[in-house]
């Protein structure tokens, strides 16, 4: 089980270290615009930078980021990558006693 | 060797020979003297690469002008001419922004003058002949009303648009017809970012009398967008605003209340007729240098535009809200140590089925068609923000550019399209064999199940409930999907076809699709990414993923752990 997981976690290391460089400020800007959008619609425009509008706007940030990049995207893109290529390199394939059981 | 050094002296000498050459007689004398020190410098290479280098001399234009310095060297003008060269003289306009200005960005304080006012009255002497019709358009055009009386601004100079008079080029021909879409030259994007260091500034805009949104509505419009984020054909300021050549082109425009304008409410729809074959007035009304949630003034799409800034606003704090209580619960739970309670070997070895390979390519497609839709609409979507737009391009050239994304846009809706249909198809089949479940329904149960698993995740209850064949979460997923699936894809084909829709439906529903086909997707692309993702993948105790969209099966142990209602019902099953 445990040496199943450290190539999946590598990939998502690294992953996780291409969205830092590539991709964090984009996401953030995406998601600050989404955020202004949200404000803009609840508090009215022009958005007035009061604390409401700015935490929406953060949010909205927070929301990016982990939607386009660290948490979503490239994390799981890269641990699916190292989980792929710890399923190539690993020799020994176990296979589960599975017994078919249809559910509904 | 030999031929390198060639090509360099070939190269060295006719830039030097260009340069001696294109200067036009009598220049030297002022030159010498305007070289920055003695006098303002005058940039002769520029000059000698200008439409006019080998056309007009520099008194052709400086007319009267000898040794200098020039006080009292020309002669007295007539009072009418003598009026223009005041109103030149006296007019102060903001200073462009180094950087293209956007929207209520442009800078503030700086001003520019004309240098040489008498200058401009050597114009029309020449282009009165060749560009009559320009000329003539430019005499009765609202930019040069400020020249003939008094105003609230100064409009633009010749140089207002033409930039700098001493490197003036010629322009390309640019003429879009619907039959034939035209990319958008170079020059007229270096030209609308002249119209907008006066109407993109928001003070000069509001002395003038005019609308300081101007430029800001048009970025955040779909034109302004796919602009920004490369469109080749998407129009700039002057794609809309110009006449028709014969009518005199950009030096033709007048206020829109005057009949003569193509923008006027009469004539609007020609316009968008030079790209959208077949614009009808209705059509035409989609477009009007307001947000999109006011234009056209009627209340449904700004209550749609307000609706969904709560729905999607209440929803992701919601559920961001309940992927925080899980994960500190799985925290919590890892360092507790009693993970799943007492490991069953047989359990986590033996599986069931839980979803049959129909299920999983309906999610393959599904899928595919979501990731493709959002990473190619997700771009345009955020280019209202100028730094975002940057990103945008980019991310578009992987797509072989806006247009090329456009295409792709369009086949990421396909597959969702077949993975709905597909669907549909699978659920009659199965009520035709009278299997169709109804674990899918959203029950009063869910509603509690929420609740006490929130409470639960808390610390509050002690037991977790027992979810059936789909607790709540997926139930919402699915149901979320389901919702927004019709929407996107309806209001995507309005987005597809909006002249033949305009033909028959209100613009007000067109212009509310066009908000929701925005405003949902960043709610769909949101909650997939994040709290889909991380229910499937990103919870500690399932990172990386839940395997089942893969293998379709899930072990008995999770069944009986996730699904207690489902798994006591299969029990009997099971243990034969
Ligand atoms: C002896 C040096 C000298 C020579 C030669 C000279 N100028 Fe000037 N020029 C000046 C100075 C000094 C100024 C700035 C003071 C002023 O505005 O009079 C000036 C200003 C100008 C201006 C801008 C101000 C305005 O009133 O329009 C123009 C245009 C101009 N010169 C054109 C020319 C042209 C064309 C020639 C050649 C036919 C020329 N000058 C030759 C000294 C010179
Ligand atoms: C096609 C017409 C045209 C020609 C040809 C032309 N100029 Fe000018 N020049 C202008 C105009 C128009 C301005 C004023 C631009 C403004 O500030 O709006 C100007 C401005 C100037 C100025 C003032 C610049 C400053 O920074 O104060 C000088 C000096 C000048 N010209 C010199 C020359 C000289 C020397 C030549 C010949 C090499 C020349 N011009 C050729 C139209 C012309
Ligand atoms: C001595 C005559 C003469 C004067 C004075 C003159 N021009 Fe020109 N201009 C020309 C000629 C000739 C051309 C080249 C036309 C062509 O190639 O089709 C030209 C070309 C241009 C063009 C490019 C037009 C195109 O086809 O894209 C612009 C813009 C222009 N002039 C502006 C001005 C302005 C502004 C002034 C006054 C400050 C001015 N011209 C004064 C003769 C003149
Ligand atoms: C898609 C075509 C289109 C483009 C591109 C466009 N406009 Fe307009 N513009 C219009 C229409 C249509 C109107 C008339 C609006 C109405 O009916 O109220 C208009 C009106 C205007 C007005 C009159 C004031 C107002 O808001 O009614 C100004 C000023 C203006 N536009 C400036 C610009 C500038 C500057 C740009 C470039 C940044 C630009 N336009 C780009 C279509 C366009
Ligand atoms: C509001 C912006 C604007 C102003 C002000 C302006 N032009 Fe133009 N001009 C253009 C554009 C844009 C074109 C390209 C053709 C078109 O769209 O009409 C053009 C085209 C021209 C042409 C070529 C016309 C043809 O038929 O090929 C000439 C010559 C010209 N301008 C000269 C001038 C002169 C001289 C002035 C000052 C009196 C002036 N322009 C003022 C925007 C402007
Ligand atoms: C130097 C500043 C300046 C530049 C550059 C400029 N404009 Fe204008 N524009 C004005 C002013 C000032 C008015 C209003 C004139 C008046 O009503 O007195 C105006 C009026 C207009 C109108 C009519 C507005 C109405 O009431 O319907 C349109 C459309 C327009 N401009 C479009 C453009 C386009 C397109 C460009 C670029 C090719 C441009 N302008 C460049 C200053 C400018
Ligand atoms: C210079 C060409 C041009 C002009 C003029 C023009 N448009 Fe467009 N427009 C485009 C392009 C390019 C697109 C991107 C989609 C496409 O290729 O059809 C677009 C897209 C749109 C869309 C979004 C729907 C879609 O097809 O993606 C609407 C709505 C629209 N235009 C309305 C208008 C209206 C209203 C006018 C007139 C006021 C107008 N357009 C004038 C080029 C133009």
């Amino acid at each position: 089980m445990t040496n199943k997981k450290i190539p999946t976690l590598v990939g998502s290391g690294i992953g996780l270290a291409l969205f830092l460089a590539v991709a964090l400020l984009p996401a953030m800007l995406y998601g600050g615009y989404a955020g202004l959008l949200l404000a803009g619609g609840i508090f009215g425009t022009p958005v007035v930078p009061t604390l409401l509008p700015r935490a929406l706007i953060v949010f909205g940030m927070v929301m990016g980021v982990v939607a386009v990049g660290s948490l979503s995207l490239f994390a799981v893109l890269g641990a699916a990558a190292g989980a792929a290529v710890g399923a190539l390199t690993s020799v020994t394939i176990r296979k589960p006693a599975a017994q078919e059981s249809a559910s509904r | 060797m030999r031929a390198t050094f060639l090509v360099f002296a070939l190269l060295f000498a006719t830039a030097a020979r260009g340069e001696a050459a294109k200067l036009p007689g009598g220049a030297d004398a002022c030159v010498d003297c305007h070289n920055g020190k003695d006098a303002p410098a005058v940039d002769t290479t520029a000059f000698g690469a200008s439409v006019h280098a080998d056309k007009a001399s520099c008194t052709d234009c400086h007319s009267g002008y000898a040794m200098g310095p020039h006080e009292g060297e020309q002669k007295a003008l007539a009072p009418a001419e003598q009026a223009v060269v005041d109103r030149l003289a006296k007019a102060r306009w903001p200073k462009p922004a180094a950087k293209p200005a956007h929207g209520k960005e442009a800078p503030k304080g700086e001003e520019v003058k004309v240098t040489s006012p008498r200058a401009y009255l050597a114009c029309a002497g020449c282009h009165e002949m060749e560009h009559a019709d320009a000329m003539s358009a430019w005499q009765g055009s609202v930019h040069s009303k400020w020249l003939r009386e008094d105003t609230k601004a100064a409009g633009p100079t010749c140089a207002s648009c033409h930039g700098a008079i001493h490197s003036v080029k010629k322009l390309a021909a640019y003429d879009p017809r619907a039959t034939a879409r035209q990319k958008v030259p170079a020059d007229r994007r270096e030209i609308a970012k002249r119209c907008e260091a006066c109407h993109g500034n928001e003070e000069f805009a509001k002395a003038a009398g005019l609308n300081p949104e101007a430029a800001f509505t048009y970025h955040d419009s779909i034109h302004g967008r796919l602009a920004r984020v490369g469109n080749e054909y998407a129009p700039v300021c002057t794609s809309c605003h110009a006449a028709e050549k014969d009518k005199g082109g950009t030096h033709a425009i007048v206020p829109k209340t005057n009949p003569a304008s193509v923008v006027s409410a009469a004539t609007k729809k020609d316009t968008c007729g030079r790209c959208h074959e077949g614009a009808s007035d209705n059509f035409a009304s989609l477009i009007a240098h307001t947000e999109i949630q006011e234009t056209g003034g009627h209340m449904v799409p700004h209550l749609v535009h307000v609706g969904f800034s709560y729905l999607t606003t209440l929803t992701l704090l919601f559920f961001a809200f309940h992927v925080f209580v899980d994960f500190i619960y799985e925290l919590r739970q890892r360092f507790a140590a009693k993970h799943h309670g007492p490991a069953n070997a047989a359990e986590q070895m033996r599986s069931v089925i839980r979803f049959d390979l129909h299920q999983r390519a309906q999610h393959w497609l599904m899928l595919a068609g979501v990731i493709l839709l959002g990473v190619t609409g997700w771009p345009l979507r955020g280019a209202g923000d100028p730094q975002a737009a940057a990103y945008s391009s980019s991310l578009m050239k992987v797509f072989g550019g806006a247009q090329g994304a456009a295409i792709w846009h369009r086949i990421g809706a396909v597959l969702i399209i077949l993975s709905a249909i597909y669907h549909l198809f699978y659920l009659t089949f199965l009520a035709a064999k009278k299997r169709l479940p109804f674990s899918m329904l959203p029950m009063p149960k869910d509603a509690l199940d929420m609740k006490d698993n929130i409470l639960f995740m808390l610390g509050v209850k002690k037991e977790r409930p027992k979810f059936d064949r789909y607790s709540y979460l997926e139930k919402f997923d699915y149901m979320g999907i389901f919702w927004g699936v019709i929407l996107m894809v309806g209001t995507g084909f309005i987005f597809w076809f909006p002249v033949w829709f305009a033909s028959w439906a209100p613009s007000w529903l067109i212009t509310a699709a066009q908000i929701i086909h925005g405003e949902e997707a960043t709610l769909a692309i949101l909650f997939l990414f994040v709290v889909h993702f991380y229910n499937v993948h990103l919870k500690p105790s399932i990172f990386p993923m839940n395997w089942v969209w893969l293998t379709g099966r899930i072990t008995v142990a999770d069944l009986k752990h996730e699904h207690p209602l489902e798994y006591e019902r299969m029990k009997p099953d099971l243990d034969e």
